[in-house]
């Protein structure tokens, strides 16, 4: 019996040392199997691409941005190539009447037959009154600094040409885990980089854009985010020689521009920022709503503000919501209620309507109590990112392209049109 | 490719020893444990269902390993006594070989990643053991298990690339990196035989 009980010992001994003081001589093998897109830059002069914003026929849709409408038209930008105008008379046939080629572009802006774009680092003003004529008039160059790609400003950036490489590393980081498809670049060594984007709401003679727009036209003046933490007021009475003459250190991460009363609202990744317009060209701070780290548009009304949050996708944080505050003073907002979603983004309101972006669907509720909202019906559409509601016709961008219903009937609205991507509708 | 040469290993030894033999005893191995490796000490719970006859033991193996992730084993095992030492106490080796199979949801997302993907891979593992059996020709007895393993998973990360004008919608070109990962570990378990 003892020497079994011996065996034992030594058995849970052996075992014991062995793995107390082996695992030390272990290693793991960790083998990494890496894409990387090497990027190369495709350049032009800035007067030929200048020169050739000249109203191309309607081109094929590829990957669609931020929406404007002014009139009877459709101003849809495509990242970083351009303006398609489409010819909304008839919504249940939309036709794209023309393409303005601006590479870099993001956002739009319009007061009366001038549409204002950024094209990178640039601001354009292009006289539409005849869009498949359309000409440059003015510009302020170097305006978005933060989107200079080149030392060189004759230059512009038309395009990259990618190609994927295939690294496989053995024990990458000892378990730090690498971000797969990280770009590379092949840039000249002055490179540096940026990026902005843009879009405007207001009244009179200007259009209507979507929620997630970083620019906006009030009077004679445009408002711009130039950089993540900046407000830029850029006056146009002249629209041949568009002048900066306010920049401000308006906040943190800046997003999104929405004209409310006499104020504007910055939504930003940390909250937003409300600034008086009482002097046009020296917004004022005089208030601020904070949330958690999100990417978050803003809309409002005369009693109620809408924010949305997402996170993902270099939003940060972890919120998926809808917020509602109070707007009768929104220099003193509150937070009424939040309501959880999916992926929020683009939002907008017609009526006691509200309309909100929420991949992969787009939500219809009854706002009618903002601190209650009733959900009504919800359209399939696939990453929708930005809409407009008005006059009961809902205009929605998505991955698919441009969707157009009818909300007559919010609980059961109906499809209009749609414009999918790589194609052509004249 | 090692997982077949392993079930063509276990079938000829079980037939082999078969051959010889006329009758074939249930026997369970069940063991609670230690997996010790480059990234520390984790959990291990198996059981080992078979027959055996003579000094030899064939059965059909799983459970739970958490070395690194959460994975479920399934494989085959043989394993002989020592010495003649069948339902009497005595030192046995074994040999083990199968798939582990990923078990395990809530894994954070490491920065820039949209989502994480796990494939089943080898597992493998063979050692020395001592039964400590309650009775002489008693099959109930104790176990205390040591052996060297190998878990291999694999990972797809996928993610959106960084993009330049990162106002969506900004390109959705999903891209990934493959993860291998090539688990060496000792394994100790204490258990129960019957």
């Amino acid at each position: 019996m003892r020497k079994k009980t011996n065996r034992i010992l030594l058995a849970l001994a052996i075992a014991g040392v062995s793995v107390l003081a082996l695992p030390g001589c272990l290693r793991d093998t960790v083998t990494e199997t890496h894409l990387y897109t090497l990027y190369t830059p495709v350049f032009e002069q800035k007067s030929d691409i200048l020169a050739a914003i000249n109203g191309d026929p309607g081109q094929a849709i590829v990957q669609p941005g931020q929406i404007y409408i002014k009139d009877n038209f459709i101003y849809l930008n495509d990242v970083n190539k351009g303006i398609h105008v489409i010819d909304n008379s008839d919504p249940s046939h939309p036709v794209q009447t023309a393409f303005l080629k601006i590479p870099g572009n993001s956002g739009i802006a319009i007061r009366g037959n001038i549409l204002y774009a950024d094209m990178y680092s640039d601001l354009l003003s292009i006289d539409i009154t005849s869009p498949s004529h359309a000409k440059v008039v003015g510009h302020l160059f170097q305006y978005f600094g933060y989107r200079n790609y080149f030392a060189d400003t004759s230059r512009v950036l038309t395009g990259w040409i990618t190609k994927d490489t295939t690294v496989v590393t053995l024990n990458p980081g000892r378990g730090l885990y690498l971000a797969p498809g990280t770009p590379y670049y092949t840039l000249d060594p002055a490179a540096s980089f940026a990026l902005s984007n843009s879009v405007a709401q207001t009244k009179t003679n200007t259009g209507i854009a979507g929620s997630e727009a970083m620019m906006t036209l009030i009077g004679d003046y445009l408002y711009t985010i130039p950089d993540p933490h900046s407000l830029g007021v850029i006056d146009i009475r002249d629209s041949s020689r568009p002048t900066l003459t306010t920049t401000i250190s308006a906040g943190l991460d800046l997003e999104t521009i929405f004209p409310f009363q006499d104020k504007l609202l910055l939504g930003s990744k940390e909250g937003v920022y409300v600034y008086s317009l009482a002097n046009k060209v020296v917004p004022v701070s005089v208030g601020q709503f904070k949330h958690g780290t999100a990417c978050d548009p803003v809309i409002a009304d005369e009693q109620y503000a809408y924010v949305t949050l997402h996170s993902g996708t270099g939003c940060g944080g972890s919120a998926n919501e809808l917020d509602v505050l109070s707007a009768q003073d929104i220099t003193q907002s509150s937070l009424v209620k939040t309501y959880p979603m999916n992926g929020p983004t683009g939002l907008g309101k017609d009526g006691p309507w509200l309309f909100v972006c929420d991949n992969p669907v787009v939500r219809i509720f009854d706002a009618s109590d903002p601190s209650n909202l009733k959900p009504l019906s919800s359209l399939n559409v696939k990453n929708p990112f930005d809409l407009i509601a008005i006059n009961h016709l809902l205009l929605v961008i998505g991955d698919g392209g441009l969707y157009e219903y009818d909300y007559h009937d919010p609980a059961h609205p109906v499809l209009v049109s749609h414009l999918p991507i790589n194609s052509i509708k004249s | 490719m090692r997982v077949s040469v392993l079930l063509v290993i276990a079938g000829v030894l079980f037939a082999s020893a078969a051959r010889g033999q006329t009758r074939w005893k249930y026997r369970s191995d069940n063991t609670v444990g230690v997996v010790a490796g480059e990234l520390g000490n984790f959990g291990q719970v198996q059981t080992v269902n078979g027959v055996y006859k003579g000094p030899w033991f064939f059965g059909l193996g799983t459970g739970l390993d958490y070395y690194r992730f959460r994975t479920v084993p399934l494989y085959l095992s043989v394993t002989r006594d020592l010495f003649g030492a069948s339902e009497k106490s005595g030192f046995f080796v074994d040999l083990g070989g199968g798939i582990t199979l990923p078990w395990f949801s809530g894994y954070p997302l490491p920065d820039g990643i949209v989502s994480r993907s796990f494939s089943a891979g080898f597992w493998g593992n063979g050692g020395l053991g001592y039964r400590h059996a309650l009775s002489d020709h008693s099959k109930t007895a104790f176990l205390f298990t040591i052996s060297y393993g190998i878990k291999r998973v694999t990972e797809r990360q996928t993610s959106q690339p960084v993009c330049f004008a990162c106002m969506p919608p900004e390109p959705q070109t999903t891209q990934s990196n493959d993860y291998t990962y090539l688990n060496r570990v000792l394994l100790f378990g204490i258990g129960f035989q019957f």
